[in-house]
């Protein structure tokens, strides 16, 4: 069954995804790719949870699970080259 | 359970808290509020996911469901964050770069500050309209500016200058291309300086949006100029001056030079001329006495008259000299060119030395070749011939003998006199034709004569244009050659 905060969860980002692309494109953003990678993953996450509510229950669970595990590997990875990256200072990406 | 879910539950439970960790670690922008802000907010989402991540693990696990209506809430939270995270971090950016932009226009507007302040040359800006927008402390030191009522500098009202007056009196200076400095004068009231000025126009997107003008003060260097030219022409002034005062010493020196050489002139021509008058008839009485015509004289009396008469001759040869030396060098001789016959002259000239050269026991020759009609004075040529022949003569002992010989060579009259007698050491070859110098040799006796012969053979040569020439050594006798133009200079 789809439950309404799932929906509202999915409209927030869905909103807000073009403003994170465009920000994170003009500022330049280091590994701005891993960024927007990881909000990918965690926007599949999303609509893996409302279509299991309709079909494949089990195999969109799972999706949603691994989705929102790949999401924090990427995270973490982001934080850890942020942390290592001297240019990484500004947040931005100066090639 | 189902433990693939619960094991990437885990993982996402353990990555999101890593992360959440490491977000205390990384660089932030320095601006401390939005540093803050942003360490804050990514903190919170990542810890919706780390908390959604525990959620599920303990849902997944069976061990309870509890934390799931509070996880969906939190989901919602995620999305919203990393977008004001981002916003937050452009702001942070922009006022990053700001800072820097600021700092950067301080640090330069600083150090072009200093280089106007302390540069040497006045420096000013004027605006499109004329206004004075900015002028360094030397150029207000240059040009005096003074503050208006309203704080504005400008000229003050005694200010004039060679290019500009007054009120506007910088626009003055101030021309639409970029100009090499030129020189100014400026006065305040009653003091000048003198300045440098140049002029660039200002642009502005391609329109001309006012003017740098810079002054250079060289009031030292145009007085020290100005004192260098008069200094000049003064000293200029002092040259003429003087010079003119030699020229005038000169003149007068010259003029009294020319009265003396006149006075020496008509002294000699009275003198020989009171002298030859007595000489004159002391040779023609003793020629009388020595023909024996009052009567008989003795082998003494011939003797002592013989004497009388040979000092006489002597005496007027060189009063004679004397005054056709005087003739030549004050211009005085005449020349008159004819056409002659060279070997008829050397007959007539040569016959009159025969009895001197016969009685010295020295034969006397002569021969022509080539050398037929000549045209110059054959007067002055004659006394040449006679100088040169009497010299040889004078010269050589008795057995020897003299030689006259004329020849045509490149368009002149060569006559060469030849002698076999004693001949003239070559340090003396300059110094026979100077007057009353003869040559002594050693142990011979001073041979008799005036020493002008030679003298005014030199000088009627020059006269007729042409030259007289020297070769001899010691014991070998002497030849002494003469070049005649065919047609001589113009007759004076």
């Amino acid at each position: 069954m789809v439950q309404p905060s799932e929906v509202v969860t999915l409209l927030v980002a869905l909103v807000l995804a073009p403003m994170i692309v465009t920000s994170v494109i003009r500022i330049r953003m280091a590994h701005g790719a891993l960024v927007l990678a990881a909000l990918g993953a965690l926007l599949v996450s999303y609509i893996a949870t409302i279509v299991e509510g309709l079909l494949l229950p089990d195999l969109f669970n799972a999706l949603e699970h691994f989705s929102l595990a790949a999401a924090g590997l990427m995270f973490i990875l982001l934080m850890v080259r942020l942390r290592c990256d001297e240019r990484g200072r500004h947040f931005r990406d100066e090639r | 359970m189902n433990v693939p879910i619960v094991i990437a539950d885990c993982i996402t439970m353990l990555t999101f808290g890593v992360a959440l960790v490491l977000v205390l670690r990384i660089p932030v922008p320095k601006e401390p509020a939005f540093g803050r802000t942003i360490r804050y907010f990514l903190v919170m989402a990542l810890a919706v996911y780390a908390f959604v991540g525990f959620s599920n693990i303990l849902e997944h696990a069976g061990i309870t469901s509890i934390l799931d209506t509070y996880e969906d809430y939190a989901e919602i939270m995620f999305v919203p964050l990393v977008a004001y995270i981002l916003y937050t971090l452009s702001m942070g950016l922009q006022v990053e770069e700001s800072q820097r932009a600021k700092a950067t226009l301080f640090r330069e507007h600083e150090l072009l500050n200093g280089i106007l302040e302390t540069s040497p040359a006045g420096i000013v800006l004027l605006t499109g309209t004329g206004q004075l927008r900015f002028a360094n402390d030397r150029a207000i030191e240059l040009l005096e500016l003074v503050p208006d009522d309203q704080g504005r500098l400008g000229l003050p009202l005694e200010f004039q200058s060679t290019t500009a007056n007054g009120e506007g009196g910088l626009m003055a200076f101030a021309e639409d291309t970029a100009s090499a400095s030129r020189v100014c004068t400026v006065y305040f009231g009653g003091r000048r300086k003198t300045l440098s000025v140049s002029s660039t126009p200002l642009l502005a997107d391609g329109y001309q949006s006012g003017w740098v003008l810079t002054f250079g003060d060289i009031t030292e260097q145009e007085e020290a100029r100005r004192a260098l030219e008069d200094a000049e022409r003064t000293y200029r002034l002092q040259l003429e001056d003087t010079v003119n005062e030699r020229t005038a010493e000169l003149i007068e020196t010259n003029r009294r030079l020319e009265l003396a050489n006149m006075a020496k002139g008509q002294f000699l021509a009275n003198v020989s001329h009171e002298l030859r008058t007595p000489l004159n008839s002391v040779i023609g009485f003793t020629q009388l006495l020595l023909g024996e015509l009052p009567g008989p004289v003795n082998a003494e009396q011939r003797v002592q008259l013989g004497m009388v008469r040979d000092s006489a001759t002597e005496l007027l040869t060189l009063v004679n000299d004397i005054l056709d030396l005087e003739r030549i060098e004050t211009g005085n001789t005449v020349v008159e060119v004819e056409e002659f016959d060279i070997r008829a002259l050397l007959d007539k000239q040569l016959a009159m030395m025969k009895p001197l050269a016969a009685d010295k026991g020295v034969a006397l020759e002569y021969q022509v070749s080539g050398c037929g009609m000549v045209r110059t004075d054959p007067g002055l040529v004659g006394q040449i011939v006679r100088n040169l022949v009497s010299n040889a003569i004078k010269f050589t002992g008795a057995g020897g003998q003299v030689t006259v010989d004329a020849q045509r060579k490149d368009g002149c009259c060569v006559l060469r006199v030849t002698d076999s007698g004693i001949g003239i050491p070559q340090e003396f070859h300059g110094r026979v034709f100077d007057a009353f110098s003869q040559v002594t040799v050693e142990d011979e006796v001073k041979p008799s004569g005036t020493g002008l012969g030679l003298t005014i053979c030199r000088d009627l040569c020059a006269l007729l244009g042409g030259e007289i020439d020297v070769e001899s050594e010691p014991g070998e006798g002497s030849v002494f050659s003469v070049r005649l133009p065919c047609n001589p200079p113009e007759v004076r």
